[in-house]
């Protein structure tokens, strides 16, 4: 395609999207007018969002938090429909390199937030595998091939250290529950973003035994130790920024 | 000294961060007859003394016991710190590890990268309802579709997701889709040319 060509497209393209800034939020809601979605309150740029602030939370949080994977799964198959409708369209089609682009990033959010929990999993899976026990079965933290993995990590793992403690004397051939847990630590600080605005938190003083009252204001960030707002952050009323 | 030389394990393998030193069975094995001793010194005397002059005993048997769960604590570090540095070159080679690289594990190793990879994959699998995903793709934030890349190695025909075969020769320079040289720049086969 010569130069001249290829400028005539542009212009094209331009004057027929006013708005040329192309942003991943307009094309998925295109992709969405197609499909017809029957839920209005799940659309994908919703999904994205919460899917771009679950992995934020993620990946700054030493825990492992409850799995998304139900978002997860909806947003992967949006984007191989979507690479499958990009496929369609003919090959020198200026908008492909765009389209593509966008969705390499969603991918790349969601491969990593996959990964920052495979990686908490596999660091922690004694402690993980102890508290998944404990939940109920509608409060699981992990998807189900989550928690397959990270018992046939365990197991691994424990068969290949037992070929060595074998040929050790027998009164230490045995390693206790204690010598191999590994925790995360939660006392790190951690940089919130409240989003409803609320009272009543109250963080452990350092110097004394006191504990001090933090009001969180909508929008208001802080700076405060993970364990105190673990649970707000669970129940999604601050993000980790 | 006791435990001198499961020390020397873990210095070993502490001298090299980046990569994976050759299994060292003879000091293990060293280490595990070490530990044998220790105990058979302690069953000795916990035998030949009678229980009113064991009192006596008691700082040495305490002191080879002390010895004993510190080789194999040492043991433990040392097998697992190799686990995790085996489990880094899954995500960096893929699943098939270069032979000089392979060399350095031991059998156990081996198997445990092995079923390692199975597990991994078979959760790769999984993801979005048995549709699958490769984690080990888009490793990086995307800047670009396309990376310009330099062939370090004569690596032969790749095929590309649109089904275009290409012929990689080294000190060729190519301009690649992210998601089909990724894995290849990661292997140490291409090297991504950084233009400003």
């Amino acid at each position: 395609m010569c130069l001249e060509e290829a400028l005539v497209r542009v212009k094209k393209y331009l004057m027929m999207e006013t708005d040329s800034s192309i942003d991943i939020s307009r094309l998925l809601r295109d992709e969405d007018e197609e499909n017809i979605s029957d839920d209005e309150e799940f659309t994908a740029p919703i999904v994205l969002n919460l899917i771009e602030n679950a992995w934020l939370n993620e990946k700054l949080s030493a825990e492992i938090l409850p799995h998304k994977s139900i978002y997860v799964d909806a947003m992967y198959q949006q984007i191989l429909t979507m690479e499958d409708n990009i496929s369609k369209l003919p090959s020198d089609d200026i908008r492909i390199d765009i389209y593509q682009l966008e969705l390499d990033r969603i991918r790349y959010i969601i491969t990593s937030y996959l990964r920052i929990r495979l990686e908490k999993i596999e660091r922690f899976t004694k402690q993980i595998l102890q508290q998944e026990a404990q939940r109920s079965v509608d409060d699981q933290y992990l998807s189900f091939h989550e928690l397959q993995y990270a018992k046939s990590f365990q197991e691994l793992n424990e068969k290949h250290l037992n070929l060595v403690l074998k040929k050790m004397p027998a009164n230490v051939a045995s390693l206790s529950h204690s010598q191999t847990l590994i925790r995360p630590n939660l006392e790190h600080f951690v940089f919130i973003r409240s989003r409803v605005s609320q009272d009543g938190l109250f963080i452990p003083d350092i110097a004394g035994n006191e504990e001090r009252e933090v009001k969180l204001t909508e929008n208001s960030q802080f700076i405060l130790p993970y364990n105190s707002v673990s649970e707000l952050v669970k129940n999604n009323s601050v993000q980790l920024i | 000294m006791f435990t001198e030389k499961a020390v020397d394990l873990l210095k070993e393998l502490d001298r090299c961060p980046d990569t994976l030193p050759p299994y060292h069975e003879k000091m293990v094995r060293a280490v595990l007859d070490e530990m044998n001793i220790l105990f058979e010194k302690n069953v000795e005397v916990l035998n030949s003394s009678v229980s009113d002059n064991l009192g006596e005993f008691m700082p040495v048997l305490k002191f080879r016991h002390a010895a004993l769960e510190r080789n194999k604590r040492c043991l433990m570090a040392y097998f697992w710190n190799r686990l995790l540095k085996i489990r880094q070159m899954r995500w960096e080679f893929g699943r098939i590890l270069p032979p000089d690289v392979k060399s350095n594990l031991s059998e156990a190793e081996v198997n445990w990268f092995n079923n390692y990879s199975k597990i991994l994959a078979n959760y790769m699998k999984s993801i979005g309802q048995g549709c699958g995903l490769n984690l080990l793709q888009n490793m990086d934030p995307p800047k670009s579709l396309y990376l310009e890349v330099r062939c370090l190695a004569d690596h032969g025909e790749i095929k590309m997701e649109n089904g275009e075969v290409i012929c990689l020769q080294k000190n060729h320079l190519y301009l690649l889709p992210r998601s089909a040289c990724e894995m290849l720049i990661r292997q140490g086969i291409l090297e991504q040319v950084v233009s400003f």
